[in-house]
């Protein structure tokens, strides 16, 4: 159907009924005053570790959970530029190997973009993202999420969020309750969705 | 007189499906209520935040529409525009035709239900798989979705498995946690080979161009990490101005849904990516399909539907009777209200008799996170219905009534043989609904009927 067309339709309908200015809302309107308690960092790591996610703040403790979890072998995505040392203990790639080996990698590690507090979200931009793969198809997904980065609201969050190609927030593991109600976590994504805060 | 459609459903449903769906609508109510009030404790906060739910879209659509086809424009989206499902479906085909595509897979979304998307794609050749898992289990069965958040909740974990096991999806077993892995294997390798990427969208942002998608599970990103090309497919109604009003439904969205406080995933998708792994291009199909006829009439207001399942959740009718009940796409409260508009008035007969499967408690309209009236609208959609003069499927025929009870000089004189019903041997009639209606109550002794004596005298 013509453009045009559509839109005059839709506009000819909507003049059937008085139009109703915009409300106008203040920001903090929608704000959690619970969820946000504490400040961005205290507040992301309470609302993301109550998804199920888990939050290492030191290297040592990230290395000895993935070795606990019987990690060996990693893929660390390409615009992540420091390793933090992981490469001593684990196998590392730099690249995600679609073609010949899609489920060969006991975790993935990025860089998250930034993280909000509000919400527990770690998002993920194209911007700051080499492949998207290595976000999702490993059972464990690391985001390294620079302390600073952290925003406190949901509001300040979205004023950053819409100017890439794509961007994604992620509160937890991917999870699912679609077989009577029983909650199940790792469906196509991480099953351990963790965050290394630096 | 005879059985209610509806009814007739009710009775022939599995008792484990029915407890099933009781209580898996009876926890969301009860989540929603809890993560509402943990969130906004403060009196009122939250009811304003469903004030603005319903405010923000308010009558602005072709504004928000003609921004948003700029916007997407300019990230480089091709904007397509479809009248009806038939032209929607025959656009995607075409879309997937012209690049030799073979394999899809879908992030779930109402709208391609409504417009029966994936038969059509089928039929045509393309291998379509639904990636949500509750998507994926009714699919293989040929089922529609029972409800739109959840859309298997009448599957037990038993046929679930022997399904997989049917289809080839991974031999029996029936822990949910086993289904869970082997739906992730076998949607690997869909994933993977996959051409094309077909979403709905939960939300269009018109400043920035952007489509907004939420799921739990994740197969959004993985299908947008894997294939070429993205199609989104949106009602207009989906717009709203920006990212800034964003806030507003995301904090009311998950938490009226499923009684999270977000959901796992939220996309925001502007074009094509640019990450290694993501689509080169992006379509974006804004569909009528009788959506400015509803935005023209007294139901414009269901148009503000996010389609969160608080309404069928909260509905003691919806509780009892399931989803398929209602016989279409959209059920529940909101399918009352809305199946018949999508019908047209050609089809209403098809659904005339949804808008009875309603008591009017009025509950519905107290859990909508878009403040739409729903009993309201429920109260006209009977009204059109019987000045249509459609024929209502099995009603109940209160013609005789009606005739008394318009013939004052009738009523009067037959007002004394009231007295009768006491003597009438009630509890002998144990068939038809008269039957039923008796087999759980009893009559009180009838004492009345001197009203209009007493009032002549005294009155
Ligand atoms: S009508 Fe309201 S409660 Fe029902 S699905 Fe739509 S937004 Fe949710």
């Amino acid at each position: 159907m013509d453009k045009q067309i559509f839109i005059d339709k839709v506009r000819q309908a909507q003049g059937k009924h008085n139009p109703v200015p915009m409300p106008t809302f203040d920001e903090n309107d929608t704000v959690s005053t619970t969820a946000t308690r504490g400040g961005a960092k205290a507040a992301f790591m309470r609302n993301f570790t109550a998804n199920h996610g888990d939050v290492f703040e030191s290297c040592d403790s990230l290395v000895e959970f993935l070795k606990s979890k019987g990690c060996k072998t990693g893929v660390a995505d390409a615009k992540l530029s420091d390793l933090f040392g992981l490469e001593k203990h684990f196998e590392i790639s730099r690249e995600f190997d679609r073609q010949n080996n899609p489920d060969g990698y006991d975790f993935g590690i990025s860089k998250a973009s930034f993280a909000i507090g509000e919400n527990g979200a770690i998002v993920f931009k194209d911007s700051d993202t080499a492949d998207r793969l290595n976000t999702i198809a490993p059972w464990i997904h690391v985001a390294v999420v620079d302390s600073k980065s952290i925003v406190s609201t949901l509001p300040e969050g979205l004023a950053q969020t819409v100017d890439s190609p794509y961007a994604v927030y992620v509160t937890g593991p991917s999870k699912t309750t679609d077989v009577e109600g029983v909650l199940v976590e790792g469906v196509h994504g991480p099953g351990v969705q963790a965050v290394l805060i630096v | 007189m005879s059985v209610q459609k509806i009814d007739e459903f009710c009775k022939n449903l599995d008792p484990v499906v029915k407890k099933a769906v009781r209580i898996a609508s009876i926890g969301s109510t009860v989540g929603r209520e809890k993560t509402l009030l943990e969130a906004y404790p403060e009196e009122g906060k939250a009811e304003h935040l469903r004030e603005l739910a319903n405010a923000i879209r308010s009558y602005n659509w072709a504004e928000n529409l003609e921004t948003a086809v700029k916007s997407l424009e300019s990230n480089g989206v091709k904007v397509l525009f479809a009248e009806d499902a038939d032209e929607a479906r025959r656009m995607i085909l075409d879309i997937i035709a012209k690049r030799r595509a073979k394999n899809v897979v879908k992030v779930k979304s109402m709208t391609t239900e409504e417009i029966e998307l994936n038969d059509f794609l089928i039929k045509n050749g393309i291998d379509t798989v639904e990636t949500d898992l509750g998507e994926l289990i009714i699919q293989i069965d040929g089922e529609r979705p029972s409800h739109i958040v959840k859309p298997a909740i009448h599957r037990r974990r038993e046929d679930i498995a022997r399904s997989f096991e049917k289809h080839g999806i991974s031999a029996y077993d029936d822990n949910p946690q086993h289904i869970t892995l082997n739906a992730r294997k076998y949607l690997r390798k869909k994933y993977l080979s996959a051409d094309v990427v077909i979403s709905g969208a939960n939300y269009v942002l018109a400043k920035e161009g952007a489509i907004v998608l939420a799921t739990n599970e994740g197969n959004s990103r993985f299908s947008m990490a894997c294939s070429k090309t993205h199609i989104a497919i949106a009602g207009f109604e989906k717009i709203i101005p920006s990212s800034r009003e964003l806030a507003v439904f995301l904090n009311l969205l998950a938490r009226s849904a499923t009684g999270q406080h977000s959901t796992v995933y939220t996309d925001f998708v502007r074009g094509p990516g640019s990450a290694k792994n993501s689509p080169q291009e992006m379509f974006v199909i804004f569909l009528d399909n009788g959506r400015s006829r509803i935005l023209g009439s007294e139901f414009s207001d269901i148009l503000k539907c996010m389609r969160c399942g608080a309404c069928m959740n909260r509905c003691p009718v919806f509780r009892l009777v399931s989803g398929h009940a209602y016989r279409a796409t959209y059920p529940g409260p909101l399918g009352i209200v809305l199946s018949p508009l999508l019908a047209g008035d050609d089809n209403l007969e098809k659904f005339a008799d949804l808008p009875k499967a309603c008591s009017l408690c009025g509950a519905c309209a107290d859990v909508c996170p878009a403040k739409i009236p729903l009993p309201d609208l429920v109260l006209k959609m009977r009204d059109k219905i019987k000045r249509a003069h459609v024929p209502v499927p099995n009603d109940i025929n209160f013609k005789a009534w009606a005739f008394l009870a318009t013939s004052p000089k009738l009523w009067r004189a037959l007002i004394p043989l009231n007295k009768l019903a006491n003597f009438l041997p009630l509890n002998a009639i144990k068939i038809g609904p008269m039957g039923r209606w008796l087999k759980s109550r009893t009559l009180p002794k009838l004492r009345g009927g001197n009203f209009r004596k007493w009032f002549k005298k005294n009155g």
